[in-house]
C-alpha cells in the first residue's frame, strides 16, 4: 500500500512537471503564496464588509471547494490525460490489470490526493496566511486552529466528490438523492463543521468535522464500482449543408459535451453573483466609483474566460494532419467567444436595469465591459493559443497574463473617478485587441506543438 | 515523389532523427521499419510538414514541407499513430468535416463505411467508438480524397484480421493504380507481404533504403540492426 501511494505521488508529480515544466511547476506554490499575500490588500475592505468569523467561514468553504476540484480532477484525470497525451494512462487505471483490488487502489488515490495537494496547495495557502498574520497585526487567524480545520475542510471536499462519483457509477438518479442528502445533512448541522472546529476546538466539533468525511470515504470504498457504462450516443449529421465548418464543429462540441447550461451557471453566473455581492459592499465604502461601471469592468475581464470553454475540446494534434491552419482554428474560436458574449451582455442588461443608472453611465459601462472583454480574449489567445486550460497552470504564463490584463481595468477605474468623459478611450482596446488576436493566432500557427 | 535530404530532428538533447536522406518514387509502397522509438513517427511528421526538421530539407510532390505544410497536407493523406477523431462529432460527420476541410466538391462517405464494414456506426459519436473503428475512420479520412501520396503510421494497429486484410488489399490496389504509400511499422510480416521498398531506421539513423530484399525480411532486418548496433 505504501509503495502504491509512493508511485501514485511520483506519477502525479511527473504528470504536472511534464505538463508545465519542472521549474515552472515549482513556481506554482510560490504563486499561490503570492496570491494569498495579494489578498491582504482586501483585508481592510473585508473587515468593513463582514465580521471576522464570516470571513473565516468563507475561507473554509473556499478550501473545501478546492478539495472538490482536486477530487474531480482525480476522477476525470484519465479523460484529460487521453486528450492531452493520446495514449497516456494513469496508474490508478492501469493498476486494474495488476493483482490489486479496485478498493485498495481507490483508497491509495484518496490518500495520495490528500498528501500531494496538502503540500502543493494547502501548505502555500497556510504559509501565505501565516505571513499575512505577521505582516498585518489587525488580522487574527489562529493558525494552531486553522491548520487542522483547513485540512478537515479540504478533506470534506474530497470526500464529498469521491462519494458522489461512486454514487454516479451506480445510478444517476441516486446521485441526485445523495447530493440532496448531503445538503440536508449540512442543513441539519446548520454550519460548516471544520469551521465550527476552528471557532471552538471541542471534541464534539472535531468529531463533527471528521466523521462525515470518514463515513463518506468509507462508503465510497465499500460501494466502489467502476463506471462501466459504455453508452453509444447517436446523432443525426449536423455538418451536412453547413458552410462554416470550424464554427459549426465548435458549436456541436459545445452542445454535445452537455456542459453548456452547467458551465454558464458555475463558470459565469455564480462567480458574477459573488462579484456583485462583493462590489455592492465595496462601493458603500468607496462611493466615488459608480457601481454599474465597476461591475462592468469585472464582468468584461472575467467573461473573457468564455474562450477557455471553447478550447477544451481540441488539441493541436487533431488538426496537424489536415490542411487546416491553426490561425483559422483560433480565429473561429474568437468568433464563437464573441457570439457567446451575449451571455455577459444579458448579465449587463440585468445589472443596468437593476441599477437604473443614467444613459451615459450605461453607455460608458457597456463600452468598457465590451472593450475589456475583447482585450481579455486577445491576451488569452496570445499567451495560451488553443490550450488556455493547460497553460494557465503554467506559472510563467499566469504571471504574464496578470501583468498584461490588470493595467487597462485599473486605468479605466481611475479615469472613471477623475475624468469619466475619457472612458470612451476604452474603444482603443478594440483596435489593439484585433491586432493582438491576429498576432497571437499567427504566433501559434508558427509554433511547433509537440504535445497538445 | 518523396524526398528527404539530410534531415535531422532533435528534441532537447535527444536526437530523434539523425541526418536521414531518402527518396521514394511514384508507385512505390515504402515501408519504414524500425523498433519502437527509432524515429519512424518523427520522420513521418517531418515529411508531412507537421513538424519542421532541425536541419535538412524535405519535399513531397515537389512541395517544400517546411515552406508550405498546408499545401502538402492538402495533397497527401495522413494516418497519424496517436491522434483520434474529434470526440463530439459522429463518424459520418467526421468524414464530412475532413471532406470540407479538404474542399472536396464531390465525395462519397458511404463507400468507406461499406468498404470497412462499419456502416452501422455512422451516427455514433467518435468518442464512443471502439479503437478499431476509430482506426477505420482514420484510414477513411486519409484516402477519401484519393491522394497521390499517403503517409501511414502503424496502419493495421488495433484492427481485426478481416479489416487488416481489407486495408492491405486497398493499399496494394492504391499503389497499383499509381499511388505512393509511405508507411511505418515494426511488424515485419506486413512489410514482407506488401512493400516494394523498405528503409530501416535504427536509433534515428537510416541503415538501409532500397528495394525490399528477396528472402526472409526478418533475418535481413535483424542483421541490419545488429550491424548498426556494432557501429
Amino acid at each position: 500500500m505504501r509503495d502504491l501511494i509512493k508511485y501514485l505521488i511520483t506519477e502525479e508529480w511527473r504528470t504536472h512537471t511534464t505538463l508545465f515544466g519542472s521549474f515552472l511547476f515549482v513556481l506554482f506554490p510560490i504563486i499561490v503564496i503570492l496570491m494569498v499575500l495579494a489578498m491582504a490588500v482586501f483585508i481592510p475592505i473585508i473587515n468593513l464588509m463582514m465580521a471576522e468569523s464570516t470571513a473565516m467561514l468563507i475561507l473554509h468553504l473556499i478550501i473545501a471547494f478546492l478539495g472538490l476540484q482536486v477530487g474531480a480532477f482525480g476522477i476525470y484525470g484519465q479523460e484529460f490525460m487521453q486528450r492531452r497525451f493520446g495514449h497516456a494512462s494513469l496508474l490508478s487505471y492501469s493498476a486494474r490489470i495488476l493483482p490489486l483490488s479496485d478498493r485498495k487502489i481507490f483508497l491509495a488515490v484518496v490518500i495520495k490526493d490528500i498528501l500531494y495537494y496538502f503540500c502543493m496547495l494547502l501548505m502555500p495557502i497556510i504559509i501565505g496566511l501565516s505571513l499575512i498574520t505577521i505582516l498585518i497585526p489587525d488580522v487574527h487567524i489562529y493558525l494552531r486552529a486553522f491548520v487542522p480545520s483547513c485540512i478537515l475542510a479540504f478533506l470534506m471536499g474530497i470526500a464529498v466528490v469521491f462519494f458522489l462519483s461512486i454514487v454516479f457509477a451506480h445510478s444517476r438518479i441516486l446521485l441526485l438523492v445523495a447530493a440532496a442528502g448531503i445538503g440536508f445533512l449540512f442543513a441539519m448541522i446548520g454550519d460548516f463543521p471544520p469551521f465550527m472546529f476552528y471557532m471552538e476546538r471541542s471534541l464534539t466539533n472535531l468529531l463533527l468535522a471528521t466523521i462525515p468525511s470518514f463515513i463518506l470515504i468509507a462508503m465510497s470504498i465499500w460501494f466502489f464500482k467502476v463506471d462501466e457504462r459504455h453508452e453509444q450516443h447517436r446523432f443525426k449529421n449536423q455538418l451536412k449543408g453547413r458552410k462554416d465548418l470550424l464554427f459549426t464543429k465548435d458549436m456541436i462540441d459545445l452542445h454535445r459535451s452537455r456542459g453548456g447550461i452547467g458551465r454558464i451557471i458555475f463558470s459565469l453566473l455564480l462567480p458574477m453573483a459573488f462579484i456583485w455581492f462583493f462590489l455592492k459592499h465595496f462601493v458603500e465604502y468607496l462611493s466615488i466609483v459608480n457601481f454599474l461601471f465597476l461591475f462592468s469592468v469585472f464582468l468584461g475581464v472575467y467573461s473573457s474566460s468564455i474562450y477557455n470553454w471553447i478550447c477544451r475540446y481540441d488539441t493541436y494534434g487533431q488538426y496537424s494532419y489536415l490542411p487546416i491552419r491553426i490561425f483559422s482554428v483560433i480565429l473561429t474560436k474568437v468568433r464563437i467567444s464573441l457570439a457567446l458574449g451575449t451571455i455577459p451582455i444579458i448579465i449587463f442588461i440585468a445589472a443596468a436595469i437593476n441599477e437604473q443608472s443614467s444613459p451615459l453611465v450605461v453607455l460608458l459601462s457597456a463600452t468598457s465591459a465590451a472593450a475589456l472583454y475583447v482585450y481579455g480574449l486577445a491576451i488569452t489567445v496570445l499567451l495560451t493559443g488553443l490550450a488556455p486550460h493547460i497553460l494557465f497552470f503554467n506559472g510563467k504564463v499566469l504571471v504574464k497574463y496578470l501583468i498584461l490584463i490588470i493595467p487597462p481595468p485599473v486605468i479605466l477605474i481611475v479615469l472613471s473617478v477623475f475624468a469619466p468623459q475619457y472612458l470612451f478611450l476604452a474603444t482603443i482596446l478594440f483596435v489593439l485587441s484585433w491586432y493582438i488576436v491576429r498576432w497571437g493566432a499567427q504566433h501559434w500557427e508558427n509554433s511547433e506543438q509537440q504535445l497538445f | 515523389m518523396i524526398i528527404a535530404k539530410s534531415i535531422s530532428k532533435s528534441f532537447g538533447t535527444t536526437k530523434a532523427v539523425d541526418n536521414v536522406s531518402l527518396e521514394v518514387g511514384k508507385g512505390q509502397l515504402y515501408g519504414l521499419l524500425g523498433p519502437n522509438g527509432s524515429g519512424k513517427s518523427t520522420m513521418i511528421k517531418m515529411l508531412t510538414g507537421q513538424i519542421s526538421p532541425s536541419s535538412g530539407h524535405a519535399s513531397v510532390e515537389g512541395i517544400d514541407t517546411q515552406r508550405d505544410p498546408i499545401e502538402v497536407r492538402s495533397k497527401v493523406g495522413i494516418i497519424p499513430e496517436q491522434e483520434n477523431p474529434p470526440s463530439f462529432l459522429t463518424a459520418g460527420e467526421y468524414l464530412d468535416f475532413v471532406a470540407k476541410a479538404r474542399k472536396l466538391e464531390q465525395y462519397d462517405t458511404d463507400k468507406w463505411f461499406t468498404l470497412l464494414d462499419f456502416k452501422d456506426q455512422k451516427d455514433i459519436l467518435c468518442k464512443d467508438l471502439s479503437r478499431g473503428t476509430r482506426q477505420k475512420l482514420m484510414i477513411a479520412q486519409a484516402f477519401m480524397h484519393n491522394p497521390a501520396v499517403a503517409f501511414i503510421d502503424e496502419p493495421l494497429i488495433n484492427l481485426d484480421p478481416i479489416s487488416q486484410n481489407t486495408i492491405k488489399s486497398y493499399i496494394v490496389d492504391f499503389v497499383k493504380k499509381g499511388g505512393t504509400v509511405f508507411f511505418s511499422t515494426h511488424v515485419l510480416e506486413i512489410a514482407q507481404e506488401i512493400c516494394t521498398h523498405i528503409g530501416i531506421l535504427y536509433k534515428g539513423k537510416l541503415h538501409f533504403s532500397g528495394k525490399r530484399p528477396k528472402g526472409d525480411l526478418n533475418t535481413f532486418f535483424l542483421k541490419q540492426v545488429k550491424h548498426a548496433g556494432s557501429d
